[in-house]
């Protein structure tokens, strides 16, 4: 299918490629329609372009890239949203807001976006009881170890606060 | 918008199966205790707009292109 993107032109998407986010990124309801692209020399960061509106994308990217110790909790409910049994399969990442200095660059990792390759289907989640703010610096003293595994653990029940 | 007034142990009800009570009142601030079914997600809403107006902030244009982020990001170790 041909989608019109702002940043790339006129795109060709297959339908296996296109995520579906149900409820839109917080904000943008109306955008349901996503796909991934990663450009040359980008690695590891990929934009996460609207099939619905040509003018939205958002720079996404592993959070383990930047937080090899980054990891929250999901409910069982939770994961029904996008069709989950467990977290193993499941591929997460989290919105860069770009700035013009790279020590201003911030990820929020309080709303990690967390998708179903499978179902092809992705929602943002909102982190309540966590320490992770929507503004993390990008480039923090962290180590280059990498962390194996998914960044989630599912809990048993969730607290109403 | 409905406005009710509780005192310290009161609730109110929403439909059959949503509960909120009020559980301390300490100065400026309110605890609430809220008994309801999973299938409702509850959220503080200051959280659900801060990522709101993040993803709006994230959204517009770059002023770093994805190539150069990458390239700095490749040379901080």
């Amino acid at each position: 299918m041909k989608f019109e993107t702002t940043r790339f032109g006129s795109i060709e998407v297959k339908s296996e490629d296109i995520l579906i986010f149900p409820e839109g990124p917080l904000g943008f309801p109306d955008c349901t329609r996503f796909t991934l692209i990663e450009e040359e020399k980008s690695h590891p960061f990929r934009m996460l372009q609207s099939l619905d509106n040509p003018a939205l994308a958002f720079v996404v990217v592993d959070p383990l890239v930047v937080r090899p110790d980054y990891h929250f909790n999901v409910t069982l409910n939770d994961l029904k949203l996008i069709k989950a049994d467990d977290t193993e399969s499941l591929v997460v990442y989290t919105i860069v807001t770009m700035a013009k200095e790279i020590k201003d660059v911030t990820v929020n990792l309080q709303g990690p976006l967390v998708i179903n390759p499978e179902a092809r289907l992705g929602h943002q989640f909102v982190l309540i009881d966590s320490d992770y703010t929507t503004r993390e610096p990008l480039l923090q003293s962290s180590s280059s170890a990498n962390m194996e595994g998914s960044p989630i653990k599912e809990e048993p029940q969730k607290k109403a606060v | 918008m409905l406005i009710l007034t509780r005192k310290l142990g009161e609730s109110i009800t929403i439909g059959d199966d949503i509960k909120i009570q009020v559980l301390e009142i300490k100065g400026k601030q309110v605890r609430l205790g809220i008994q309801a079914p999973k299938k409702y997600s509850i959220h503080r809403e200051e959280i659900y707009q801060r990522i709101q107006e993040e993803n709006k902030l994230a959204a517009q244009q770059s002023p770093l292109s994805l190539k150069s982020i990458s390239e700095i990001w490749k040379k901080k170790d």
